[in-house]
């Protein structure tokens, strides 16, 4: 399943101070189209990767 | 996307059939008539079958049958194999595609039951510089998906009645459903309910090891979990209300020009109550009647002589002989003693003649004298009743009248109430929706009660867990240091922030363009176009459709303006939805009658500008006129021709 552009143009829209969230969140998205099953380490290594980029600003 | 070909291979009546659909310019329209039970359902479960293997629109005689056909399952021998299978081919604009569903079946010694062995479901891709592709398995679930997804098979392809009856069936929480699925904004919220575990884990990490602070998190945890529970209970609570909402509607439907059977059949039960006192009360004042009569006959017969008495008592105290003033007794005892009783001298001569005159006088002794005196009063009585016999006669006569008034009136009212409810044959039914109504009203009622209760338990709860999260969050950085595994949940608490925040915006924005979508197919194809202002899709997802007067109209909306407004939320929920699929319509305008049958067929050619449509039609509802509107459009017309028995159906093409 590819997900609705509809969806990207949204988080594409939102204003958010790091840009890493987005990228985060699609990442996310496109992982939850393979409809997985136990989910917990592949959300924990993405947001590991993502949020450790830029230090103690991240997310905030 | 369109169809271009179906084909049937023992398939229910369908032996083996095929109808190809060709290529139009224009019109995209395309009918299949048939009688009822000639197969037009069992073509749309067909197509069904195919795609999602099941079959929902199964009537009680193709339940109680095996999906073999019945020929072609005579002619297999007991415990030998037979295949069913259903194709439908698609163009695209990239080329061919076809759903091949194929089932193996195994004739069983209990005659006439067959057994599933296998299923297969395929797509083969005939595209330009392609060749010919195959897939199976999940690479075929996901050509379905971009045909038509299952979640939203049901805008595609339906019952004609579904048009009718869709805003009784339907909820908002249906729509709802459906706006999640087309927007996949499902997506979205599986990713922010995950996204909650995993912060909770990663909390889990931050405060192990240190217990005062772990004790915040599990205080945290806590009110999160309460919150979550009135979120539920909410939803829940939500779904009755829409639910006993969608029964109100649909027993007012039902109901709508009926009366309340139960409360009739009490009111008759009270008024055939009423019509023995009735009937008591008329006895009795006709007993007074007949009393009075006779006791009347005895004094009217008494009445001469009464009169002659009280005229001769008239007459006596008119002469001053009645009452006596002198008593005779008291004069007689003077003259035998001589002597006045009064002043105690002796009588002269002339006192003693004098005396005797008076005695003379005297001649009714002074009992009778009050006796008479006595009775003139009650003779005068009964005289004056007598008199008044007429007047008595003429208020007792017109009681009685007053009372078989009453009797008639209420005998008008149980007739009434007989005729009215003979009306109705299904008396049972009719009292048990006003049972049904009646208690969802009063289910609705208390649920909305509920609502504002839990609404509120869960505000106070939302504020709670803000105070404790930034109590959490001062006891963790209470170093000042923050470590990794805090950077994490923040950064994740942020992302699901921002997916919630997307979740709103998107649901609004597909609920704002469905809306209107809706509105402006609905203006555009209704034929009273002067009566109607707007769609509304409320936030709870609960349609209305608002008269020019303001109103919500939609229960007061006839079958054919109810079919156009679930058809126009259906066109907007394909264009919004990016599915170009067909629309499929099995007996469209069976419950559309008169002038509003010809009406709905215009707007369904109009609509086949756009999008390819399929009707399957009894001849019933193919008549002159819709083949009037409908004829010079159609792209083709199939015939649906039962034969043996109604064990097979032959399709063919005009």
């Amino acid at each position: 399943m590819s997900i609705n552009p509809r969806i990207f143009k949204a988080i594409n829209d939102v204003e958010v101070q790091n840009s890493r969230l987005k990228k985060l969140l699609i990442e996310l998205l496109k992982y939850e189209t393979t409809d997985p099953g136990w989910y917990k380490d592949k959300y924990k290594e993405l947001i590991s990767e993502y949020s450790n980029e830029g230090g103690k600003e991240n997310g905030n | 996307m369109e169809i271009r070909q179906i084909s049937l291979e023992n398939y229910r009546q369908f032996r083996n059939q095929k109808i190809i659909f060709k290529n139009c310019v224009g019109n995209n329209i395309h009918i299949v008539i048939g009688t009822n039970g000639a197969g037009k359902t069992n073509l749309l479960n067909g197509i069904n079958w195919c795609l999602y293997n099941d079959e929902p629109h199964l009537g009680i005689n193709s339940k109680a049958l095996p999906i073999v056909n019945l020929f072609t399952l005579e002619e297999t021998d007991i415990g030998s194999n037979c295949n069913v299978c259903v194709e439908i081919c698609c163009k695209t604009d990239q080329g061919l595609f076809t759903f091949k569903r194929q089932s193996l079946f195994r004739k069983s010694e209990n005659n006439n039951q067959v057994f599933n062995i296998n299923t297969d479901f395929s797509v083969i891709t005939q595209f330009e510089n392609q060749g010919t592709k195959f897939y199976q398995d999940d690479d075929a679930q996901k050509w379905l998906n971009n045909f038509v997804p299952l979640s939203i098979r049901e805008y595609f392809f339906f019952d004609g009645e579904r048009l009718d009856n869709y805003f009784i069936k339907e909820t908002g929480s249906k729509i709802k459903d459906s706006i999640f699925e087309i927007s996949q904004i499902k997506l979205l919220s599986n990713v922010r309910y995950k996204l909650d575990n995993v912060i909770k884990d990663l909390l889990k990490e931050e405060t192990k090891n240190k217990p005062d602070i772990d004790e915040k998190r599990k205080d945290y945890e806590d009110t999160q979990e309460l919150i979550s529970d009135y979120s539920f209970e909410l939803s829940e609570i939500r779904d009755q209300i829409s639910k006993s909402q969608q029964i109100i509607t649909e027993c007012n439907e039902y109901l709508r020009g009926m009366p309340d059977v139960e409360v009739l059949e009490a009111n008759r039960e009270s008024l055939i109550q009423k019509s023995g006192k009735i009937k008591n009360k008329l006895l009795s004042k006709k007993d007074d009647y007949s009393s009075f009569n006779k006791d009347a006959v005895i004094q009217i017969n008494s009445y001469p002589g009464i009169s002659f008495t009280i005229n001769l008592i008239d007459e006596l105290h008119e002469n001053g002989k009645l009452p006596p003033n002198i008593d005779k007794n008291f004069l007689e005892n003077m003259v035998l003693s001589e002597k006045c009783e009064i002043c105690g001298n002796k009588l002269s001569l002339s006192s003693k003649s004098r005396i005797f005159e008076l005695i003379e006088k005297i001649k009714l002794s002074s009992t009778v004298s009050h006796g008479l005196m006595e009775i003139r009063p009650s003779l005068r009585n009964i005289s004056s009743s007598i008199k008044d016999f007429k007047n008595n006669l003429r208020k007792l006569s017109s009681e009685m009248e007053e009372i078989e008034k009453e009797r008639d009136e209420n005998q008008r009212s149980i007739d009434e109430i007989n005729q009215t409810l003979e009306g109705f044959k299904d008396k049972e039914k009719i009292v048990q929706k006003h049972k049904d109504r009646g208690l969802h009203e009063q289910m609705k009622e208390d649920n909305l009660r509920r609502e504002g209760v839990i609404q509120n338990a869960l505000e106070e709860a939302k504020k709670e867990l803000k105070k404790k999260k930034k109590e959490l969050d001062a006891a963790i950085n209470t170093s000042g240091h923050i470590e990794k595994a805090t950077m994490q949940r923040i950064f994740a608490e942020n992302t699901r922030e921002v997916a919630a925040n997307i979740e709103r915006k998107l649901l609004d924005e597909v609920r704002e363009k469905i809306e209107n979508t809706t509105d402006k197919i609905f203006k555009d194809l209704v034929w009273k176009k002067n009566t109607f202002k707007n769609v509304k899709l409320s936030n709870d997802y609960s349609l209305s459709l608002i008269h020019v007067d303001g109103y919500e109209c939609l229960g007061s909306c006839g079958a054919a303006e109810r079919a156009l407004f679930a058809l126009s939320l259906t066109l907007a929920i394909h264009k919004e939805s990016g599915f170009s699929s067909p629309l499929i319509i099995d007996t469209p305008i069976a419950r559309i009658s008169g002038k509003n049958r010809e009406n709905f067929s215009r707007v369904l050619g109009e609509v086949s500008v756009n999008k390819q449509i399929f009707l399957f039609l009894t001849h019933d509802e193919y008549s002159s006129s819709v083949n009037q509107i409908l004829n010079p459009i159609l792209c083709s017309k199939h015939f649906l021709i039962s034969t043996n028995n109604e064990k097979e159906t032959l399709i063919e093409k005009e």
